[in-house]
């Protein structure tokens, strides 16, 4: 058993399944034998009835030859004898063929074989040939006579050959069936054991590893040995496991002399594929590292939890101050609002009255418009004005010539009137009355003159007067080119005042509207304050936290010190 | 205004007014009266014997002479005679304002000697007494003497008609040197 034990498991499968595997041939190679005897036993019962029903037939041509005698149907006939005698004598050999293996049966065979070359001998040699030489009669006797006994003697045996046969068979399937049941009983039986053998060399051990590795997997080492002892794949396996088991126990008691803060172990990698044991040994080495490190740390951590303890009292004393800086800012928040209201009401304002001054400018355009017009009017006008006087001035001109030629024969009359005066003188007493109508003549010429004198002064009045008027009328004529030029400046500034206040208007709606969502954003900044003043409420909270927080972490510090002096390096 | 002054200043003169009506014409005969031709040269009154002036002409197309005296001024062409023009002013040295178409000529003639005065203005005809006229002081405004017949009250001064016509400056001579 051990030496069993100590096979591959490979090689345990091998011979097991084959030893299941040789049963069943066995089986197989039995039962094909008794097929074949069952065979044998059922051809040879076969044949004989084949024989039989020849030798039936053959006695039936020569009965029909020994009864006819038409010379075509007796050669017919003859000729089927023939073909009986060579078919019967190839059934005879066909059976010897096939009982070579049963004694009974061929001693019965070679019985039959003795008494059918008798008859064949008699049938072919004294009936057929009688029959052909037209001796009926003879033949008739020959055939019905011993001839007929042997014909019966040969189909009672050849009957009791089939009837052998057919027991034969049966006997040997019988026997076959009740072989076969034992042989399979016997390779069910050898199944089971190999079965359970292997199961027991195999699965025994393998479960009782399960057992140790679901133990090692929840973390329970076992103490005890697992060596079974086997130089099989099962014991090489227990062997493994048992070394896993010493290693991990010997990692475990590192690990443990570790947690209870011993650095100082050492530990040899297994192998140079050892990786848990390079780990631990670089985790060693990096907890020497860290726990320096931590020991530093904590001299930091301890003196910055005191700094921090400071900082959150300074934190807490400026949160307080921050509070009330929100609060003051809240209230002019508030104020802001309010003025954001108040100048969104005066954008509206100005909106809606720069709207009444873009009409009133509109209406300002249409005057100016009626004042061009006017204007224009007004030039025509002059322009006739400044026509009649230079008609006038011409006309006071020719009045001027009318005058100096009145002067002209006043002055010729006068003369006449001194001459007159003169002859008169001359003509003494007589020219007296003469004189005096001279005198008259001169004082008319005088007045005259004086009269011209009058009328050439009030000309000149009336020349001054249209010089100045027509001057005037030349002054008022560029007065009113000036004023149509004016009216149309006028007209194109308020034109650009419209659209001037046009833009204003709209910008006075922008202005109305972002006033409007200005007050939503101071509103929104209001409400934003009061948040920031709730939260500087809680900071405020929050410091004073801190500041206790910072007081436990300085305490945490001074109590991870003393945590790290127990750590030996 | 008093209505009481008014009425008064009225009255008084509708007094007066009365009073000269209510004269007697003089007795006397009428005195002897001279007739003259009165003009002005230089603003000052001159005059001539009416009976001694032919006709007064107006100044028309003076035609100056060369190399005659200043006080010729020059020919004139009345009705187809030819009339010396005698400016009185130069010939006694009187201002010179200058002459004008408004400037006269009184024509003298005498023994087929016809010669143009020229006078700044012409007054007229007017009778003076001949107890009025003064005789003249050495010169009256720059004028001689001897060419003046008397002077008024007035400040008339009535030149002699033949002084002048004879005066032998009018003869006139003159040859141009070459």
């Amino acid at each position: 058993m051990n030496g069993f034990n100590n096979l591959k498991t490979g090689t345990k499968m091998v011979l097991g399944l084959g030893l299941i595997v040789a049963l069943l041939v066995l089986l197989g190679v039995m039962a094909q034998h008794a097929m074949e005897e069952i065979t044998q036993s059922r051809n040879v019962a076969v044949e004989a009835n084949a024989l039989e029903a020849s030798l039936n037939d053959d006695r039936a041509v020569v009965l029909t030859l020994l009864s006819i005698s038409d010379a075509t149907t007796r050669n017919n006939l003859f000729d089927e004898a023939g073909k009986n005698g060579r078919s019967a004598a190839a059934y005879l050999q066909g059976m010897r063929n096939l009982t070579q293996m049963e004694p009974e049966l061929e001693t019965m065979i070679a019985q039959f074989a003795d008494q059918y070359a008798v008859y064949a001998q008699v049938r072919d040699g004294q009936v057929l040939d009688l029959l052909r030489k037209g001796q009926v009669e003879a033949a008739r006797a020959t055939s019905l006579g011993e001839q007929n006994s042997r014909y019966l003697a040969m189909r009672d045996l050849a009957e009791k050959l089939s009837d052998r046969a057919l027991t034969l068979g049966t006997q040997q399937a019988s026997s076959a069936r009740s072989t076969f049941a034992v042989v399979g009983v016997l390779a069910l039986l050898a199944a089971i054991a190999i079965g359970w053998l292997l199961t027991r060399t195999i699965a025994g051990p393998l479960r009782s590893l399960t057992t140790a590795a679901e133990r090692i997997a929840i973390g329970d080492l076992p103490s005890e040995e697992l060596s079974l002892g086997r130089s099989d794949e099962v014991g090489l396996l227990h062997q493994a496991f048992g070394r896993m088991s010493r290693s991990l126990r010997q990692m475990a008691g590192i690990a443990h002399s570790i947690s209870e803060g011993d650095l100082r172990v050492s530990i040899e990698p297994q192998s140079e594929h050892d990786v848990l044991g390079k780990a631990f040994a670089s985790m060693i080495q990096n907890l020497r590292n860290l726990t320096a490190d931590l020991h530093e740390g904590i001299n930091v951590l301890s003196s910055s939890a005191s700094e921090i303890s400071t900082s959150t009292s300074e934190l807490a004393a400026s949160a307080t101050q921050t509070a009330v800086a929100v609060s003051e800012t809240t209230t002019t928040v508030e104020e802001v609002r309010q003025t954001a209201q108040m100048s969104s009401e005066k954008a509206r304002a100005v909106s809606d009255s720069a709207l009444r001054v873009a009409s009133i400018s509109e209406e300002g355009r249409k005057a100016t418009d009626d004042t061009a017009v006017g204007m224009a009017r007004i030039q025509q006008q002059m322009e006739l004005i400044a026509e009649s006087m230079v008609r006038l001035s011409e006309q006071s001109q020719a009045v001027g010539q009318i005058v100096a030629t009145v002067d002209d024969l006043t002055g010729q009359s006068k003369l006449l009137a001194v001459n007159a005066s003169i002859e008169a003188a001359k003509a003494g007493e007589h020219g007296k009355g003469f004189a005096v109508v001279a005198q008259e003549v001169k004082s008319l010429a005088e007045q005259s003159r004086q009269a011209t004198a009058q009328v050439r002064s009030i000309l000149g009045d009336i020349q001054q007067a249209t010089s100045a008027a027509v001057l005037a009328t030349e002054q008022g004529s560029h007065a009113v080119a000036e004023g149509v030029r004016q009216s149309t400046q006028a007209g194109q500034s308020i034109q650009a005042l419209t659209g001037s206040v046009s833009e204003a208007s709209q910008a006075a709606v922008q202005i109305a509207a972002s006033s409007q969502q200005q007050l939503v954003g101071v509103d929104q900044v209001a409400t934003a304050m009061e948040s920031i003043k709730l939260a500087s409420n809680q900071n405020v909270d929050s410091a004073k936290q801190m500041e206790a927080a910072a007081h436990g972490i300085k305490l945490l510090g001074e109590k991870l010190k003393q945590l790290a002096a127990g750590y030996r390096l | 205004m008093n209505s009481s002054d008014g009425l008064d200043a009225s009255h008084v003169i509708l007094r007066e007014r009365a009073r000269r009506l209510a004269q007697r014409p003089s007795d006397k005969p009428l005195e002897e009266q001279i007739e003259v031709l009165e003009f002005t040269l230089a603003h000052e009154r001159y005059a001539l014997l009416a009976s001694q002036v032919n006709d007064v002409q107006p100044l028309r197309d003076l035609t100056p002479l060369p190399c005659t005296p200043s006080f010729l001024r020059g020919l004139v062409n009345l009705r187809g005679r030819l009339v010396a023009v005698i400016d009185l002013k130069q010939f006694f040295g009187l201002p010179e304002p200058g002459i004008t178409d408004l400037h006269r000529i009184v024509l003298l003639r005498r023994d087929e000697v016809e010669i143009g005065l020229l006078a700044d203005t012409v007054e007229g005809v007017s009778a003076i007494g001949k107890s009025r006229i003064q005789p003249a002081p050495s010169t009256v405004g720059g004028v001689a003497a001897e060419y003046i017949v008397g002077v008024t009250p007035e400040r008339l001064v009535i030149l002699d008609t033949d002084a002048i016509l004879n005066d032998p400056r009018l003869v006139i001579d003159e040859d141009v040197s070459s």
